[in-house]
């Protein structure tokens, strides 16, 4: 692949929290590209570093507690990881835009929706004030909230929960961007609202031409919404697939597990399959495979050898070289 | 918001009414008989007999009580025992000297304590952080008379830029008035814009953790807007707690202050009446400062839904 067909390249990230003292690995080693007007998913637990890498693109960590220990994130042949602040924050909310999962806390309280639409737009376009206020009214008809005029000066408290993920949305699309990252844009929400503000964006993503990256812990969410998939676990991405093969064949038992994990309402078993064990502490990473302690098919290389990516086609890749060898074989 | 007002302040009548029966009841509080200790050492027992008859002191509670509220209603504290005029008369005097120093004062404080709170949550644990957090501990610790004293020193005697002592009326001109009120005005900000600092910094250090900050910077908000429109807008409320409860301090004079600069305020005044056992003035100060305070708190109130759309009160 060139790398020109993609508008955002994730290379070799690895992202470091300090933690009493230590510096603590929270993503390591992540590849990821983005194509034009595609929809990438990733996939995995809390804890898994797939919200670490989605603050890292716009760089919205905590400067002194954080430390990007290597990598690059190319975007429109610049690196954004060394661009400077100013540089930086023209790109913020202009060409790449984040929503985020909790809309109840997302909104400043004290400013109408309104004023944090419009603020967007003052920032990256200049407008005014009663400019800015006719463009919200717009947004917020774009992301279907009846009655748009009076609700352009309403307060974040008097909005229901899928109210508030439109008057995110609104407030991210505003200028256009090339990229839009929803991290767990759904997983605050009723279910019925979540179908909602899946479609939602969906439809933005189709009008606008908008690449967008999908984090979700929920498989089901994925699945419907993204065109390549990236499982990441414990901070490693540790599975990745264009197109559908991931869930007709998961190359890695850890996508079996979260797979297994999706509640399915024909199935006749009472109890919901889960994955022993929890996710190791990121400050003691296990040896070896990072699944294995996990793992119902870790044979004693995977205690051993840390697993690098394997390539198995131009569509697939994974970190699981046992099954890959079954593949091959 | 007309009726907010107005029910607040309905609100407020039964505490004003207990700090008006507390306001009489300290007549009886006193160990002893009153009239006795308001006559001094070495009264003659006809004296005694007339203070307890001008004060009313040989009718029942009850009878004293209502005449006490009466009285009250018809904005009549009675008169000073020491002062040759009537405690409303004497109080009425002296107020816009205190006032005039609370407004002046506060008017330096506000400004500073904010900036100084918000740079060092801004810069939160750098060495600018550290800095402004020890002078403002400094400020709060250091005793008032100590600083003023030796401010006189500096300002008065030494460079001679500021008046070291009285007060020159409003009517006077603003320059004049402005003038005598600086340097004690300054002396209580000291104390006042290290408090005020204190809590406007960790009021922004919360927000400052919130998730719309984050949204804020994701929108590529510059770090200004962030911390001001974003970060401070949401600590209003925290901030106009803390200037509310200085001003209605200010309200009831600034005893050591007043008395270092010689201001004739209502906290000298206070300070006059206790020493010299004059009750009815004790009585109709104390009366006074917690009708302000009341009023304070309730403007505060009332301001909090101004500055914070959740808030409401029904």
């Amino acid at each position: 692949m060139q790398p020109s067909d993609n508008i955002l390249s994730i290379e070799k990230l690895t992202v470091q929290f300090r933690s009493g003292g230590r510096w603590i690995t929270a993503v390591q080693d992540v590849n990821l590209d983005l194509a034009d007007r595609e929809c990438l998913g990733i996939v995995g637990e809390s804890g898994s570093g797939k919200s670490v890498t989605a603050l890292t693109v716009l760089g919205l960590h905590p400067p002194k507690s954080t430390r990007i220990a290597s990598g690059r994130i190319r975007y429109q042949g610049r690196d954004l990881l060394t661009l400077p602040p100013r540089a930086l924050g023209r790109i913020r909310g202009a060409e790449i835009a984040m929503i985020f999962q909790d809309p109840m806390s997302s909104l400043n309280p004290v400013l109408t929706i309104g004023d944090q639409i419009g603020e967007t737009l003052r920032i990256h376009q200049g407008l005014g004030a009663d400019d800015a206020q006719k463009k919200a009214v717009e947004l917020l008809d774009m992301v279907r909230i009846p009655d748009a005029r009076r609700r352009v000066a309403e307060y974040p408290h008097r909005l229901s929960g899928g109210m508030r993920q439109r008057v995110m949305i609104a407030m991210a699309i505003a200028c256009r961007p090339k990229i839009l990252i929803a991290d767990e844009p759904t997983t605050a929400l009723d279910v019925t609202v979540q179908a909602q503000i899946l479609n939602l964006l969906r439809e933005l993503r189709r009008e606008l031409g908008m690449s967008v990256i999908l984090i979700s812990h929920d498989m089901g969410v994925i699945s419907e919404f993204t065109d390549k998939i990236a499982v990441m676990y414990a901070g490693q991405v540790v599975e990745d697939a264009v197109g559908a093969g991931l869930f007709e064949q998961p190359m890695h038992p850890y996508t079996d597990g979260l797979l297994r994990a999706i509640p399915d309402i024909d199935s006749d078993t009472a109890r919901l399959a889960t994955i022993p064990g929890s996710i190791p502490d990121p400050g003691r990473p296990p040896e070896g495979c990072r699944f294995h302690p996990r793992c119902p098919e870790a044979v004693p290389t995977c205690r051993q050898t840390a697993p690098a990516m394997i390539r198995l086609s131009e569509q697939r890749q994974t970190r699981c070289p046992p099954r890959a060898a079954r593949r091959s074989a | 918001m007309l009726r907010l007002v107005a029910v607040r302040l309905t609100h407020a009548v039964p505490v004003l009414l207990i700090i008006a029966v507390l306001a009489f009841l300290l007549m009886q509080l006193l160990p002893g008989d009153p009239a006795v200790l308001m006559a001094g050492d070495g009264a003659s027992a006809e004296a005694i007999q007339q203070i307890r008859e001008r004060l009313q002191l040989d009718r029942p509670l009850w009878e004293q009580l209502v005449s006490w509220v009466t009285h009250l209603l018809s904005g009549d504290l009675g008169t000073s025992l020491t002062l040759n005029q009537t405690v409303v008369s004497a109080v009425a005097e002296r107020l816009p000297v205190s006032l005039s120093l609370a407004v002046v004062s506060i008017a330096i404080t506000v400004p500073v304590g904010i900036l100084l709170g918000v740079i060092a949550a801004a810069a939160r644990d750098s060495w600018i952080d550290v800095a402004v957090m020890a002078i403002a501990l400094l400020g709060v610790s250091v005793p008032s008379f100590w600083i003023a004293i030796l401010s006189v020193i500096l300002f008065s005697v030494t460079l001679g830029w500021l008046p070291s002592a009285g007060y020159v009326p409003l009517s006077d001109g603003f320059l004049p008035w402005l003038l005598a009120l600086l340097q004690p005005a300054i002396v209580l900000a000291l104390f006042q814009v290290g408090f005020l600092a204190r809590m406007t910094r960790s009021a922004m250090l919360d927000v400052l953790d919130q998730d719309f900050i984050r949204t804020a910077r994701a929108k590529g908000a510059p770090e200004s807007r962030v911390l001001w429109k974003h970060g401070f807008r949401n600590t209003l409320i925290a901030v106009l707690t803390v200037v509310g409860y200085i001003f209605s301090l200010l309200i009831g004079g600034s005893v050591i202050v007043e008395q270092v600069f010689a201001l004739p305020g209502v906290g000298r005044l206070v300070v006059q009446a206790v020493l010299a056992r004059d009750y009815p003035l004790v009585q109709g100060t104390l009366l006074l400062f917690g009708f302000i305070f009341v009023l304070i708190n309730i403007a505060t109130d009332i301001l909090y839904v101004v500055v914070d759309p959740r808030v409401r009160y029904d």
